[in-house]
């Protein structure tokens, strides 16, 4: 006989009621609400998976205090970008010191090798890999000819050009197709959007610094213009300047995640050159997600080095500020998510909302980045988030207020800056040691307690310290990677050196 | 599916022995309070979460923090369980 009625009893009835409304105003006390279908649609609940902890800011609530008043397009035509031109007249007490900074950066970092590690000596097999890596990462041309214009591919047809209609689809299923076509190339799997209006414009630097991966053209610094007359965007040189369409409203902000197991063997000579072969390989997206978007008709700019990248990334909800200043932290990927990928685009796309996983907070109580810096770059536990600069310059001295400095930070937020001056000092060698610490790394799919604490952490700042030494105590992060162990575990190399855990969409 | 057989042995021993301590229970017609299977119940459930861990730190390639976590929490779940049993077996005896 088949039950088509249900035989539970009023009084049992009335019992799970009162237990499910528990249980569904603990929900919702945690969880964003939706009004009708439409909003959820609307949602980046709707086009992103994301875990259940992760709660929806309103737009533009990037979870920092913000002084518009002091956030203005930055001048940084005197930025040194790792090209040494400026950078070692700029450094406190000029380029002697500058050298200086650099011999003690490299033997505290041999240093903090050794402590870890006091058998290690760096083989011919690792220094092997770790040149192959960078010769085709950050420090060759091929990173350098394909991310900021270089050898451009030859152009995709148009929809036009092949007597086909352009792509039409609403925001929300634009933002599926292009997380689907990024997954290609190994863009994301966050992948957000936001948008660029007059206010969020003042990210975008005036001038761009002074870049070496502005070569091989040589041109050292781009006026970036808005246009409002034109849909497709153009490069001068003499002057150099980079014209943006205004109709390039949607900001796509994602990254090429981490070589996550080599990145963790910081300190060593490995962990440098795997940082950076990830820009080579967003090189390599940048063109396949122009030539992508102008098959459907539409027009996109890369935007490499025209903005803080960061900012787009807590616009759009990929990323949350953290202690470490100039590295954004992921709910689900923590510091992993390395080169950055911005694009510019006339093509419609659901914008998604900035996020509260409690981050921030956690940083508050958590610095092992700081602990983890050779050179004291980041803030220590007990720096709260300020105003001031990080570098040791003044503000009212900003050259592009009439001062005589270029700032190494930037004004007008709230938080944790870096001392990027000692950071450079460094010239990476420490593999960024800062992002591949940090207790955000976590991959999914492992252990229960990851889920747990990021749910936790979310919702309450309580537990934060616990967590934190037990991120310690189990020696999580970089601390139980001896560097050439890599080469005697076969689970560790995975293709594209990337966890499939972390890949997954 | 990466531990399916694992996890799946530990599915049909954590059954059988439920079953057993339960069937012997009965057949010993010992009674055991509200107390002491909220006790056994959360030292099992600690168990199972201490074996969880030690599979999944291991997937990550934390073998330290796969052993240390699985003491961490499995410790405190023999305890649980014993206190459990030495509770019903104390009882069983002054009966």
């Amino acid at each position: 006989m088949i039950k088509k009625h249900s035989t539970v009893s009023r009084r049992d009835f009335m019992k799970g009621l009162g237990l499910a409304g528990a249980g569904i105003g603990a929900a919702a006390a945690v969880t964003p609400v939706f009004h009708d279908l439409d909003e959820l649609m609307s949602s980046s609940q709707a086009t992103l998976s994301r875990p259940w902890y992760i709660k929806n800011r309103e737009f533009g609530d990037i979870g920092i205090e913000l002084d518009w008043n002091l956030i203005k397009r930055r001048d940084l035509r005197q930025y040194d970008n790792f090209t040494m031109k400026h950078l070692p007249f700029q450094y406190p007490g000029g380029p002697p010191a500058f050298m200086q900074g650099m011999e003690s950066a490299a033997q505290k970092n041999s240093d903090r090798l050794k402590e870890l590690w006091p058998d290690y000596k760096a083989s011919t097999r690792d220094l092997a890999l770790a040149n192959a890596l960078g010769s085709v990462g950050t420090f060759g041309t091929y990173a350098l000819n394909t991310t900021q214009g270089g050898w451009k591919v030859d152009p995709a047809p148009t929809p036009e050009e092949l007597g086909i209609p352009k792509w039409e689809g609403t925001p929300e299923e634009n933002l599926m197709m292009i997380r689907a076509a990024f997954s290609v190339m190994g863009l994301g799997p966050m992948v957000g959007v936001s948008e660029l209006n007059e206010k969020t414009k003042n990210f975008v630097y005036e001038y761009t610094g002074d870049s070496w991966t502005w070569l091989p053209q040589g041109q050292p610094s781009e006026h970036i213009i808005f246009d409002d007359n034109i849909s497709e965007f153009y490069r001068t040189q003499n002057p150099n300047t980079l014209h943006i369409p205004s109709s390039h409203k949607y900001v796509i902000s994602t990254h090429n995640l981490s070589l996550d197991e080599l990145t963790r063997r910081t300190y060593s000579p490995l962990g440098t050159p795997a940082e950076a072969i990830s820009y080579s390989r967003v090189a390599i997206a940048k063109n396949f997600v122009e030539e992508f978007i102008r098959g459907l008709g539409y027009h996109v700019v890369y935007g490499h080095a025209l903005q803080p990248a960061l900012v787009w990334d807590f616009l759009s909800g990929v990323a949350e500020h953290s202690r470490m200043g100039q590295n954004a932290v992921s709910p689900e990927y923590g510091g992993m998510m390395r080169a950055h990928a911005t694009f510019y685009t006339d093509l419609p796309l659901a914008f998604t909302n900035p996020t509260d996983a409690g981050l921030t907070k956690f940083c508050e109580t958590c610095g092992i980045c700081a602990d983890a810096c050779p050179v004291g770059s980041i803030s220590p536990v007990g720096t709260d988030r300020n105003w001031d600069n990080a570098c040791g310059q003044d503000w009212a001295n900003d050259i592009q207020n009439g001062g005589t400095e270029t700032m190494y930070n930037i004004p007008g937020y709230k938080g944790w800056r870096c001392n990027t001056f000692s950071c450079m000092t460094t010239k990476a060698a420490c593999g960024a040691a800062c992002k591949f610490s940090c207790p955000f790394n976590a991959l999914r799919n492992g252990s229960f307690m990851h889920s747990i604490v990021k749910a936790t952490v979310s919702n309450t700042s309580l537990f934060n310290g616990f967590f934190r030494n037990m991120e310690e105590t189990l020696k999580y992060g970089y601390m139980a990677k001896e560097p050439s162990s890599w080469w005697e575990t076969p689970e560790a190399w995975y293709i594209y050196g990337t966890n499939p855990n972390s890949l997954r969409q | 599916m990466e531990n399916f057989i694992p996890f799946m042995l530990i599915g049909v021993a954590v059954t059988a022995g439920l079953f057993g301590v339960i069937s012997w229970l009965r057949k010993s017609n010992i009674k055991v309070s509200w107390y002491e299977w909220l006790i056994g119940i959360v030292g099992l459930g600690l168990l199972l979460l201490a074996v969880q861990h030690l599979f999944g730190a291991m997937s990550e390639l934390f073998s330290y923090a796969a052993w240390m976590g699985f003491a961490i929490i499995g410790i405190p779940a023999l305890i649980l369980l014993a206190i459990a049993w030495q509770l019903v077996v104390r009882k069983t005896k002054k009966a």
